[in-house]
């Protein structure tokens, strides 16, 4: 005969008091603290080793390319701060983690060319991106950036006339390249001095007066003017040289 | 209708994930779990069937539960597959595998309806700071049931892909701001 003040344990039907909470399943206190104990069906325990072991095997072989993308960011985040040397370095090592990549190669081959060209070794930086315009496809500005490095290369050892004019052509066409403009005054400057060529003065003129405006450097621009002043004041002076052959 | 019937079958192992985070959240918090059912087809695609929580804390705990976990275990599948297949390339099954697992769980994350209203149930239940309590967790609330709802518009899929495709770059890019 059952107690109408008890209920059923619902899982092995013994006499318990009614549950307190509205929402309380009836459970004895043995049954409930089996539940409690219960574990989680082995099958789900065996499912989630297998894919555990599955992401820790794959871990390993794929961490070079975890740690080239770190390495690809820190390069970035180097450039951004200025230092090219740093981000050099973090590049050159995610190139050797996963060699081949393209997007990796290009950071550090532009990352190089960068360094030599801040260090006006315009040949080397032409040399570290040339690989990139020839397997890039068509890309004319890169194509244009590697014509500029040849023409700065040329530029350093005692250009000939050909070659400047050469790079006056380039000039022409493209008007944004600074760096392109200061190297060829530079080379005017110094054939002028040397042979005193009118053909150098009247060239250098137009370039020196365009540098000092473009300038933000005001001991670059004091040297400009002087530059500006003597090949004016040697212009016209009455003995000035006459054009000699280049 | 039958579009997510489709995705929930290609993302099923995430519905597993879900119920066992509501497991081990009661596990931890000595709430009793009477009965689970990890995977079925039906309207809820699965249940855990608890006694009722101590407090409203462990209520919340339960029921968003498979938010972190769910979010957590994506995060950790995705890192060694994520960035080698979509920035480097590299093609295998067990990298696809491990995603295809990443992004399951990360599409299951959301808090169903029903957990967010034990939420409120539990909020809004007589007792003391009965009011107080309605206006502490109802903007938990309202946030979980708008996330609830983008789920129409496929936000708990985009979720998935986006926990599974950025957040392994985000914490790589940390890293790469704490080396450089």
């Amino acid at each position: 005969m059952s107690d109408a003040a008890t209920v059923p344990c619902l899982s092995c039907d013994t006499d318990i008091p009614p549950p307190t909470g509205a929402a309380e399943v009836p459970l004895c206190e043995a049954c409930r603290q089996k539940l409690q104990r219960q574990s989680l069906p082995p099958w789900l325990w065996i499912l989630s080793a297998a894919v555990v072991l599955a992401a820790a095997t794959l871990l390993p072989a794929n961490y070079h390319y975890l740690s080239a993308y770190v390495r690809y960011q820190a390069a970035e985040i180097a450039q951004n701060d200025g230092r090219l040397h740093d981000a050099h370095a973090w590049a050159e090592s995610a190139v050797s983690l996963v060699p081949g990549d393209m997007t990796l190669e290009i950071r550090e081959r532009m990352l190089r060319s960068q360094i030599a060209t801040r260090d006006r070794r315009y040949a080397d930086a032409a040399e570290a991106i040339a690989p990139l315009v020839d397997s890039a496809g068509d890309l004319p500005e890169l194509r244009e950036h590697l014509l500029q490095l040849r023409l700065l290369a040329s530029l350093i050892d005692d250009p000939d006339r050909e070659t400047l004019e050469r790079a006056h052509r380039f000039l022409d066409a493209h008007e944004h390249q600074a760096l392109l403009r200061q190297e060829l005054l530079t080379a005017h400057v110094r054939r002028w001095r040397a042979t005193g060529n009118t053909w150098d003065a009247r060239k250098l003129l137009p370039l020196a007066r365009k540098v000092a405006r473009e300038t933000s450097d005001p001991e670059f621009a004091r040297l400009i003017g002087e530059v500006l002043s003597e090949v004016e004041t040697a212009l016209e002076s009455p003995g000035r040289p006459t054009e000699a052959s280049p | 209708m039958i579009w997510g019937w489709l995705i929930i079958a290609a993302t099923f192992p995430g519905v597993i994930v879900h119920e066992a985070a509501h497991v081990i959240a009661c596990r931890l918090l000595g709430v009793t779990v009477y009965e689970v059912r990890f995977l079925q087809i039906d309207r809820n695609l699965g249940y855990v069937l608890h006694a009722p929580a101590p407090n409203l804390f462990s209520t919340l705990l339960i029921a968003t539960g498979p938010l972190v976990i769910n979010s957590l275990i994506c995060l950790a599948l995705a890192m060694p597959a994520s960035i080698p297949r979509d920035i480097f390339g590299a093609t295998g099954w067990g990298t696809g595998l491990i995603l295809w697992l990443a992004v399951s769980c990360g599409v299951h994350a959301f808090p169903s309806r029903a957990d967010i209203a034990a939420i409120w149930e539990h909020a809004s239940s007589a007792g003391r700071f009965r009011r107080i309590r309605q206006i502490l967790i109802w903007p938990l609330a309202t946030t979980l049931s708008g996330l609830n709802l983008l789920t129409i518009l496929w936000f708990d899929i985009i979720f998935g892909i986006v926990v599974a495709a950025f957040g392994p770059r985000w914490i790589l890019k940390g890293i790469a701001h704490l080396i450089a």
